[in-house]
């Protein structure tokens, strides 16, 4: 059963004023997508693609001006409770994401204060054990944002999304700014934390090898538009022009075979 | 005659604090040498360091600069023979002057001027790949996507004739296809100019694509140094270990045929 | 001297002077009356214009008076008027660009024009015209220096205001469910105010030499009573024969001044998180 559906949306900015002409630019046209319970989609597609105004629209931070996202069959209307309990966010950059002046397990918490019921000493044993299942340590609970690195920081922030067990995870570019040893880290957390609790994902990147990694399935946006969905398989290759592209910049894994030989005859 | 541009017993400190410790590096006209190693390694250091533009509070002792084997001030390499690409090329650039402004400065202290370096100008921006080149010349660095602005910085570094390029994680802030791009043109002007260059980079893929030389560093110390197919058949620290396997395990899949 | 020079560069020092200096300057201003040896107000012109001594630390003015008990007294005037200076620069300046801030479109408008039309006056010059509007005495500078400081407070709550509400950190509270004013109240406004307590640290020195020049001037505290400004109006016809009269309070002002920057540089350090990552670094 679909969790989000989305049908027909189209939306835009409007930009200039100041020093230009007011315009409308167009940044996604026409897109259905849906997203399946449990289901880990990778949302694939370049700089400019439209990929965060869609993510922006699923989290109903906007409403798009055509169409209609529909979540568990009822049409998608600005913020309410019910649907941040189903629906949370990672961000990408993970250090602006946190409060400055407030502790790690506060700031995990935040969603156990508005959006359940928990007393306050089980909110704080339910952060501890969040914090263990991103593999910080319990006593992480009360530094503060700065005392961590960039990698600490992103596993609390999924931990902060986790907190009120929701049924999809969306990740804005949430592993571009890690380096590789971090970005496997963070996927083999999120392979487990799916197995365990069925949480579905939406991992929002410009870098085919992660969908790879962690994916069932695949959607490719190009110009305001999806120009490829298919099932994530070890040998799947792209039809569409755009996505052939983000296909081919995937760094190799080996150095070349040219290099290869020209070493070998030097040899 | 090969050129080099070698650096021995490059040592930062900060505070009582050693950040980089004995570090000797030879980069080879004509090739590749990628420095890499986890954030926190000393990397980025290290490339300031060689040119002798440390942050505040950090100091370097005893390393000593030669160029083709002569002992060189770095003062007198910088944005000459020696030219820097960072990683984050809209604060590289002045961002109310516009690039040709930039690019005419460059030429300045090579004397050349007036028709002449419009020309040149023109011809670099196409050579790195940047056809709409008065429209270019005419933007300031904040109406540039990052993509660009890393070709504007190589080719601000081949009008100033340099030899060297010391490139600071250059593509992490650049989506995959612009990295692939930037990494083509680099190896083009690595085999067309015989530039010299260092490649700082966390990415093993990035290694993999396009170095020749590979020396990984951890805890501000260089733990191996050998050829990429070595480093990449039989990787002996463990820290180049560890980055090959999490590069593996993100492009082994997609990669075999 | 060396020790001294190696406490001052350092970071952890600066904040450590800036702490026992402003300790030491409460302390006076809360207690200073049971501190000073003697009577600050008392007259006794057979001791005028004393030197230092062991009876008289600091020697005595024009009257007799002892200019150390006259020191330790003032600080409580020199260093209160500042503070309700603050307080209300503060109160007018958070709630007036917090709203601003907060509600914008045309009551934003509306503020923002009335911050320009103060600002477009130097200080100086409008609270000069603020005091022949309501009159000489404390309270009536105290009220024009914060009338013509306020403006600009404003401004800078306002523009915080509105970076702290565009942070993702603010955007993520909105996704943990946190309603509108707790938002505000837990995320936007805590970090408001960090930031503006360390401007507003480092502006205390300007307004002690504000209130200190407008009593200088004879506009604020009266003669008899003890302040530092007043003190050296009244000994201004001494300057060539007994300096030190000057000296003292104006090194009380240069003190305070100082210790205030350092606690302000020093919070910064703390709050700042920009400059904590660059330490980090």
């Amino acid at each position: 059963m679909s969790l989000i559906q989305v049908r027909n949306v189209s939306h835009g900015y409007t930009a200039g004023g100041l020093f230009s002409k007011r315009h409308r630019i167009q940044v996604l046209s026409t897109l259905d997508l849906d997203l399946h319970e449990g289901q880990s989609l990778g949302l694939l597609g370049g700089s400019g693609s439209g990929k965060s105004t869609l993510a922006r629209l699923l989290m109903g931070l906007e409403t798009p001006d055509k169409g209609r996202i529909t979540f568990n069959g009822q049409t998608l209307q600005g913020l309410d409770p019910q649907f941040l309990q189903r629906v949370q966010m990672v961000f990408q950059d993970a250090l602006s994401a946190f409060n400055p002046q407030r502790t790690i397990g506060w700031s995990i918490a935040e969603p156990l204060r508005h959006l359940s019921n928990m007393p306050s000493d089980a909110c704080k044993a339910r952060v501890e054990q969040l914090l263990v299942n991103v593999k910080l340590l319990a006593s992480d609970h009360d530094k503060l944002p700065s005392q961590l690195s960039g990698g600490q920081l992103q596993r609390a922030g999924i931990a902060r999304a986790m907190a009120v067990n929701p049924q999809l995870i969306i990740l804005d570019e949430a592993l571009s700014n890690l380096d590789r040893v971090l970005q496997v880290q963070i996927l083999d957390l999120l392979t487990d934390v799916r197995r365990e609790s069925g949480t579905g994902f939406l991992l929002i990147t410009h870098d085919l090898s992660l969908v790879q990694r962690f994916c069932q399935r695949v959607v490719v946006l190009a110009e305001g538009s999806l120009v490829e969905d298919r099932e994530v398989t070890p040998r799947m290759r792209f039809e569409h022009p755009a996505a052939r592209t983000l296909q081919e910049a995937v760094l190799p894994a080996m150095p070349k075979a040219r290099q290869l030989q020209k070493a070998v005859l030097s040899v | 005659m090969t050129r080099t541009l070698s650096i021995q017993g490059l040592s930062l400190k900060h505070q009582q604090r050693t950040l980089v410790d004995q570090l000797d590096l030879t980069l080879k006209a004509g090739q590749v040498h990628a420095l890499v190693g986890a954030s926190g390694s000393g990397k980025s250091l290290t490339c300031l360091g060689i040119l002798d533009l440390l942050p505040p509070g950090v100091h370097g002792s005893g390393a000593i600069l030669r160029l083709d084997g002569h002992v060189v001030q770095p003062a007198h390499l910088r944005g000459r023979e020696v030219a820097l690409v960072l990683q984050n090329p809209r604060s590289a650039f002045n961002p109310v002057r516009s690039l040709r402004q930039h690019a005419l400065e460059t030429l300045h202290t090579r004397n050349v001027r007036g028709a002449q370096a419009d020309q040149l100008i023109l011809d670099t921006l196409h050579e790195v790949g940047l056809f709409d080149g008065q429209r270019i010349l005419d933007s300031f660095a904040f109406q540039l996507s990052g993509g660009m602005l890393q070709r504007v910085m190589i080719a601000l570094a081949l009008l100033a004739d340099s030899h060297f390029l010391l490139a600071d994680e250059p593509t992490s802030d650049l989506d995959v296809v612009a990295q692939a791009r930037f990494l083509d043109l680099l190896e083009r002007l690595v085999a067309q100019r015989n530039l010299g260059v260092l490649l700082i980079t966390h990415d093993m893929g990035v290694v993999a694509r396009c170095a020749d030389q590979v020396s990984v560093m951890a805890h501000g110390r260089i733990v191996e140094q050998a050829d990429v197919h070595t480093l990449f058949h039989a990787p002996q620290s463990e820290e180049a270990r560890t980055l090959l396997a999490a590069h593996h395990a993100l492009t082994m899949e997609a990669c075999t045929p | 001297m060396n020790a001294l020079s190696t406490v001052l560069s350092g970071k952890k020092g600066g904040l450590r002077v800036g702490y026992v200096l402003v300790g030491v300057l409460l302390l006076l201003a809360l207690f200073g009356a049971w501190v000073a040896p003697y009577d600050a107000t008392l007259v006794n012109l057979d001791d005028r214009l004393l030197p230092a001594s062991t009876s008289h630390w600091l020697g005595t003015d024009h009257l007799g008076r002892d200019v150390l008990s006259r020191l330790i007294v003032g600080t409580q005037l020199s260093l209160g008027s500042v503070v309700l200076v603050l307080a209300l620069v503060l109160i007018l300046g958070v709630t007036i660009g917090g709203v601003a801030g907060i509600v914008g479109g045309k009551v934003d408008m509306f503020l923002m024009r009335l911050c320009d039309m103060f600002l477009t006056f130097p200080t100086l010059v409008l609270a000069f015209f603020l005091i022949a509007l309501l009159g000489t005495g404390l309270t009536n500078v105290i009220i024009a220096i914060a009338l013509s400081h306020w403006a600009w407070y404003a401004r800078m709550v306002r523009g915080m205001v509105l970076a702290q509400r565009n942070r993702d950190y603010v955007l993520a509270s909105r996704l943990a469910g946190a309603s509108r004013l707790t938002r505000l109240r837990q995320h936007v406004m805590p970090n408001v105010v960090g930031q503006l307590l360390v401007l507003a640290s480092m502006d205390i020195g300007h307004m002690m030499l504000h209130v200190s020049g407008l009593s200088f001037l004879g506009l604020g505290v009266s003669p008899p009573t003890p302040e530092w400004g007043v003190m050296i109006n009244d000994s201004k016809e001494f300057i060539w024969t007994h300096p030190q009269l000057l000296l003292w309070p104006g090194l009380m002002i240069f003190i305070s001044v100082m210790a205030f920057n350092l606690l302000g540089d020093a919070l910064r350090d703390r709050l700042d998180p920009s400059v904590l990552a660059e330490i980090k670094e």
